[in-house]
């Protein structure tokens, strides 16, 4: 009797371990979080926002994770930090900050990410910022830039105008191109040496 | 034409053919190589890539699948009735607790409009490896369930090529892991990619919107896009206070 308690007993802990708990939607901390990324920038007098889309991407990562109060108040005094060191910049967005700006203003994205073991970097080719989890999973992928609610597109890295990465290419891919290309010139080139033989012979 | 002079013109002739034919021969030769060989260039052009940049990049080509489909009797009719209770049966709810949040790049559920012809898996994030084998739903919007804009994007000459025959009152079927969705179309239009008044990230109404290059057979860059937009008809309903 008393080892079929036990097997019961350890049955019932294997059954209740399959159970999937997963992160529990956004708690309090996060929201605060969340709050103070909408919140503006005075940049030259104009208040700037995150675009919508850069606050959803924190709200899903959110989704997967479970912030502690403490990690929250880590994250929102670097975000508050970072706040005030965009509006010292003088620029008017953040393509306009010089270089050192912009590095600075890169540190404090690492830091941001640091309370959650997260990892921040810039990719100069395609002019976004990936943050990563510490898993090293991609949460955050986007051209660093702010917006004014004017509907109009913010400016990438280079002044450029640029929705923030929301909309992608999805024609052919650029290896469907370059092969169509290539197989064209290939396809000429080989013509025209028949051409060339046939005349020839003629 | 004196012996002579014939004499010269097959010399003059015959010097071309030994320039211009190796050279025709050469590019066509070497590009059909090309063409074939380009599937093993491609990693070796991506690591020399690496060399120039200096973040850290993900060349990998396979993604976790985390779609485990719901049985079809657990979608519900989401409309009530004009005293504002559920005319059929209660409506499903879902625990947040229970949903496996998809992590970037995951298939995590798939899309099909009978209508269209489109049918594919559908991945949270629309990076290269989620539109080579499906569609993906950009990261900075919503998924199914949670309330908000759900923006996702696909190729025109694969799986959303079927988009071409969009039209209002077709119905978008989305199964997740937990739980089945259905959208109504509601209009179609042709954009321009950069006009971010052409969806509503901050929304918070549940809504789809599709979108793919237009026109929908070129080959290349295009500056337009051709986008689908759909209402959410039914579901189940993710209890975010649930904890």
């Amino acid at each position: 009797m008393k080892k079929v308690s036990v097997i019961l007993a350890a049955l019932l802990l294997v059954a209740v371990s399959v159970v999937s708990a997963f992160a529990a939607g956004i708690n309090d901390s996060e929201q605060k979080v969340l709050d103070e990324l909408k919140t503006s920038v005075k940049m030259q007098g104009t208040d700037m926002y995150l675009p919508d889309s850069y606050v959803n991407q924190a709200e899903n990562y959110f989704n997967t994770i479970d912030m502690t109060a403490g990690q929250a108040d880590q994250m929102l005094a670097v975000i508050k930090d970072g706040k005030a060191q965009l509006e010292a910049t003088g620029a008017k967005n953040i393509a306009d900050c010089t270089f050192a700006q912009k590095q600075a203003l890169m540190d404090t994205i690492k830091k941001v990410m640091a309370p959650v073991n997260g990892t921040a970097s810039y990719d100069k080719s395609t002019k976004e910022v990936t943050l990563k989890d510490e898993k090293g999973e991609v949460i955050f992928k986007a051209a660093p830039t702010l917006v004014a609610k004017d509907g109009k597109p913010g400016v990438d890295a280079d002044g450029k105008k640029t929705d923030g990465g929301v909309i992608k290419t999805t024609g052919a891919s650029a290896n469907t191109t370059a092969m169509v290309v290539v197989g064209a010139a290939a396809l000429i080139a080989i013509a025209g040496g028949v051409f060339f033989v046939v005349k020839k012979r003629g | 034409m004196s012996e002579h002079r014939r004499h010269r013109h097959n010399k003059k002739a015959g010097g071309k053919s030994f320039v211009i034919l190796p050279i025709i021969f050469f590019i066509g030769i070497f590009t059909v190589l090309y063409v074939a060989l380009a599937p093993t260039f491609d990693p070796l052009a991506s690591a020399v890539g690496t060399l120039f940049s200096d973040a850290e990049k993900d060349y990998s080509t396979s993604y976790k699948n985390i779609f485990v489909p719901v049985i079809e009797e657990t979608t519900v009719s989401a409309e009530t009735d004009k005293k504002g209770e559920s005319s059929e049966t209660p409506q499903k709810t879902v625990d947040v607790e229970e949903v496996e949040f998809p992590n970037y790049g995951n298939q995590f559920g798939d899309i099909r409009i009978p209508g269209c012809g489109v049918d594919c898996p559908l991945f949270l994030g629309d990076g290269d490896i989620a539109l080579r084998n499906g569609a993906g739903i950009y990261y900075g919007s919503g998924i199914p369930g949670y309330g908000k804009t759900i923006l996702v994007a696909g190729h025109n000459n694969t799986f959303f090529n079927g988009l071409k025959n969009a039209e209002p009152g077709q119905e978008i079927y989305v199964r997740t892991s937990y739980g089945n969705f259905v959208y109504t179309v509601r209009e179609t239009a042709v954009v321009e990619a950069l006009d971010v008044t052409a969806y509503d990230l901050a929304a918070d109404e549940e809504s789809l919107i599709l979108y793919t290059c237009y026109p929908f057979d070129e080959i290349g860059l295009t500056t337009k896009r051709f986008f689908v937009y759909a209402d959410f008809t039914s579901g189940v309903v993710i209890d975010k206070d649930a904890e």
